[in-house]
């Protein structure tokens, strides 16, 4: 097997991984900040022992701070609300609602950066707003049987 | 909480549109990054600063909430943090061993969703209606089409 197709395996395993984790944590009544908190605490221990091993420096400039800072508030409000929305439905299709969030960077960069789209794009766009719909008749439909 | 919003089926709705957006703007800040020709200077200060962007948010809402965390909260995160920082490095060494793009995104976030849908399904034992299913189906293609377009 080509090196390339083991890791992207392996990326598979561990997104997937994490996935299911969510709803373990879930599952075993851990609170939602305390998994987003702690999560996030180990990303970033995690992270700076992999910018030591790699001799990166940790000095940080000004620019590149305020950007970082307000969308990673934007990230642990995700993991909170994602966290909490699981004690009312299913991982299976919350892990597709976070995922469609991939339109919103797509959308945002032809707005604001006037990238192209091709017809591809458009389609897979319209999919994914068309997904989220079928998810609330769903999220409704299972309402009205509790 | 008005009775429509406390039923379970519409609350979950309303969270994971909270998540969806929230995540997808966090998602953003590196494309920001890359449109200043930041990402190849600052690419790991960039995410260190984005994380503790999180941590500021989970302090802030510890203060208003205290908790304290038990055994089994500190090890599930620990293992979802590693899980996290996995995917995204086993992500990078492929696209460096000359693996596309679209390939290598198309097929860990479709292949990573038909997955946690299948363990939902078969190890949780989750009931999933014909909306969801659809919903799930068209999703995982729009992701699949959104990486390789």
């Amino acid at each position: 097997m080509h090196a390339g197709h083991l890791y992207i395996l392996l990326a598979l395993a561990s997104y997937s991984a994490l996935g299911i984790l969510h709803k373990v944590a879930e599952v075993k009544s851990c609170r939602a900040l305390a998994i987003s908190l702690l999560m996030c605490a180990w990303s970033l221990v995690f992270l700076v022992m992999a910018d030591l091993a790699m001799g990166k420096s940790l000095h940080t400039p000004v620019q590149v701070v305020t950007l970082a800072l307000p969308f990673g508030v934007c990230a642990g409000l995700a993991i909170v609300a994602l966290q909490t929305a699981l004690s009312f439905g299913n991982i299976s299709t919350s892990w597709l609602a976070i995922n469609l969030s991939a339109g919103i960077p797509t959308v945002l960069s032809i707005i604001l950066y006037k990238e192209a789209v091709n017809t591809w794009k458009l389609l897979a766009l319209v999919a994914m707003a068309v997904s989220m719909i079928l998810l609330w008749k769903d999220g409704q439909s299972r309402s009205e049987h509790e | 909480m008005s009775s429509r919003t406390s039923r379970p089926g519409v609350r979950w709705f309303q969270l994971m549109l909270l998540a969806c957006i929230t995540n997808g703007l966090g998602a953003f800040g590196l494309k920001v990054l890359a449109e200043r020709k930041w990402t190849d200077r600052y690419e790991f200060q960039y995410l260190l600063m984005w994380y503790v962007g999180w941590l500021i948010l989970g302090v802030f809402m510890l203060i208003r909430r205290p908790f304290k965390p038990v055994r089994r909260e500190v090890v599930i995160a620990a293992a979802m943090g590693l899980c996290s920082m996995a995917g995204q490095f086993f992500t990078g060494l492929a696209l460096s061993r000359d693996v596309a793009g679209h390939v290598a995104f198309s097929l860990s976030t479709g292949g990573t969703l038909f997955i946690v849908a299948l363990a939902g399904i078969l190890l949780f034992k989750e009931k999933v209606g014909p909306y969801g299913l659809a919903g799930l189906v068209l999703g995982i293609l729009s992701i699949i089409v959104l990486s390789v377009s």
